[in-house]
């Protein structure tokens, strides 16, 4: 049996006495592109922060290819959710990227070296953006941005690639790019990418899963009434797609 | 105005002036960038608490504020992490605490209750040559920590959580960071005093940052800056004869609002 790249089994998480996740197990495969849907504060970026080994499980185990997160993290990238950071900040989209690297690199400086640089070139010229690395982070588009952030959670050759509500840093039209983007990096590493936008979810994608503190699956790509039912809690609209998901008062196929 | 140069006090206030302003223009870009400026005004404020100690336990009183700010930096850092609390509330705690401690502890000394004055407003005039000395150590110290573990701060100061995914010890890297701004702010007590230390830690690095995108060039105008605001500063003081420390910070605040202003007003003319 090979080993699972992402193995989620039996977490249960909470903070202030509230349950952020109820019992979430499942299995993501090498390879694999794995989908999760859920409404706002359904637990979506915080089941993401317990596969990164940030945030303990308050029951239950997480495995990266075996092992604990805090061993294998240098095996995932992260592209964290819009606005989680200071786009402010007086920093080059060559240094940010580079900064991708520092797991990787020992020594007590953590100084980078030519390879470093080397691979830095590689990313941001893999996302198209070479002629941005030395402009300043604050100065780029939204879409530019979202480029800039990819590459930093690419520059070190992850096995698994995690992103959260990476459409949120875009308006619609650039969506296309982002798929193709999307279907690029697909080809290369495994990838889990956190959502409350159905739209998002293409016919690439491998398994869908929704999410509301528990989650639910039937590890294949479509959504049902059941799954959607039991994570929203209400019958969502599935033909908005391309738009954020729309809830009626009756929905019946 | 040059012949103040002639007396060793002056060239002691000069010299006290670009220690601070090499120190504020590291630390205050770092404190600028990761808007940790009420923090630092907590920091320096309960510093009074540390003088109070000193005062009566019969001690340095600088001495009492630099292990006070630095043991200050070193809790909030911990709670920050553990206690999840909000960063502003305990930012309050401290402040008024430290104050309260300070005044409580100098009331209850024996004697004649000292010069408060020079602490709250400080008075560069009067920095001793000993105090020199241990100050451009510290600067030296700053200097030097900052060039090793420069990329720590980089990644830490700009996103704490992937940092930490990069297997740093985000935390330990801000108590660090944290230390080392209550460090700067006791230097800057003696420049300032207690009251304005956060216009000179912030002002002289806000400026730089409007004319660059880069950390390290930051640095590096901010230097220049604060060296520029301490040394016209004390000569204005000397020449007009009013307080050296309010003649610095209103000169700083001064130059940010018209650094501001044009900005503004020269992105208008850009973008029509």
């Amino acid at each position: 049996m090979t080993i699972s790249a992402v193995d989620v089994r039996n977490v249960t998480v909470y903070r202030d006495n509230q349950k952020l996740l109820d019992d979430v197990s499942f299995k993501i495969d090498e390879g694999q592109f794995y989908a999760i849907i859920g409404p706002n504060g359904g637990g979506k970026t915080t089941l993401l922060k317990i596969i990164l080994g940030l945030i303990k499980p308050k029951t239950g185990t997480v495995r990266i290819y075996g092992e604990e997160p805090e061993k294998n993290r240098y095996l995932l990238g992260y592209v964290p959710q819009f606005h989680t950071f200071d786009f402010k900040y007086p920093i080059t989209v060559r240094e940010m990227v580079m900064t991708g690297r520092l797991g990787h690199i020992n020594g007590l400086r953590k100084q980078y070296s030519d390879s470093d640089n080397l691979l830095a070139k590689e990313a941001i010229s893999s996302l198209g953006i070479s002629h941005l690395s030395e402009r300043s982070l604050g100065d780029l588009s939204g879409g530019e941005q979202q480029r800039a952030i990819i590459a930093r959670a690419i520059i070190g050759k992850p096995k698994v690639l995690l992103l959260d509500e990476p459409t949120v840093y875009v308006d619609n039209p650039t969506e296309e790019k982002f798929h193709d983007i999307l279907l690029e990096l697909k080809k290369k590493m495994t990838i889990v990418l956190v959502t409350h936008d159905i739209g998002v979810i293409s016919s690439e994608v491998d398994i869908i899963a929704c999410l509301n503190r528990k989650l639910y699956t039937h590890n294949n790509n479509q959504i049902t009434d059941d799954m959607l039912l039991n994570a929203y809690k209400c019958p969502v609209d599935l033909i908005a797609h391309g738009l954020p998901h729309r809830v009626f008062e009756e929905h019946k196929n | 105005m040059l012949e103040a140069l002639g007396y060793e006090f002056f060239r002691n206030a000069i010299l006290a002036g670009v220690l601070a302003s090499v120190a504020c223009g590291i630390i205050g870009s770092f404190v600028v960038v990761k808007r940790m400026v009420s923090l630092s005004g907590g920091i320096s404020h309960a510093s009074f608490g540390g003088i109070g100690l000193g005062y009566f336990f019969g001690f340095d009183p600088i001495a009492g504020a630099m292990l006070f700010c630095i043991a200050t930096a070193a809790l909030i850092a911990r709670l920050r992490s553990v206690a999840h609390q909000h960063l502003d509330t305990l930012v309050g705690a401290v402040w008024a605490g430290g104050m309260a401690l300070g005044i409580m502890l100098i009331y209850l000394t024996p004697g004649f209750a000292p010069d408060l004055f020079g602490y709250l407003f400080g008075n560069i005039l009067l920095v001793p040559s000993a105090d020199l000395f241990i100050m451009a150590l510290f600067v030296l110290g700053i200097i030097i920590v900052t060039g090793i573990f420069y990329n720590y701060f980089l990644a830490v100061t700009f996103d704490e959580e992937y940092a930490s995914v990069m297997n740093i010890q985000s935390g330990k890297i801000m108590t660090i960071l944290l230390i080392m701004t209550a460090i700067t702010i006791v230097m800057l007590i003696q420049v300032v005093g207690i009251i304005l230390v956060i216009a000179l830690l912030t002002l002289p690095a806000a400026i730089a940052r409007e004319f660059t995108g880069n950390l390290k060039k930051m640095f590096y105008l901010s230097i220049l800056t604060g060296i520029f605001f301490t040394t016209t500063g004390i000569f204005l003081s000397y020449g007009l004869n009013v307080p050296s420390g309010a003649t610095i910070i209103l000169l700083s605040v001064v130059v940010y609002l018209i650094v501001i202003c044009l900005k503004d007003i020269g992105q208008k003319i850009f973008t029509e």
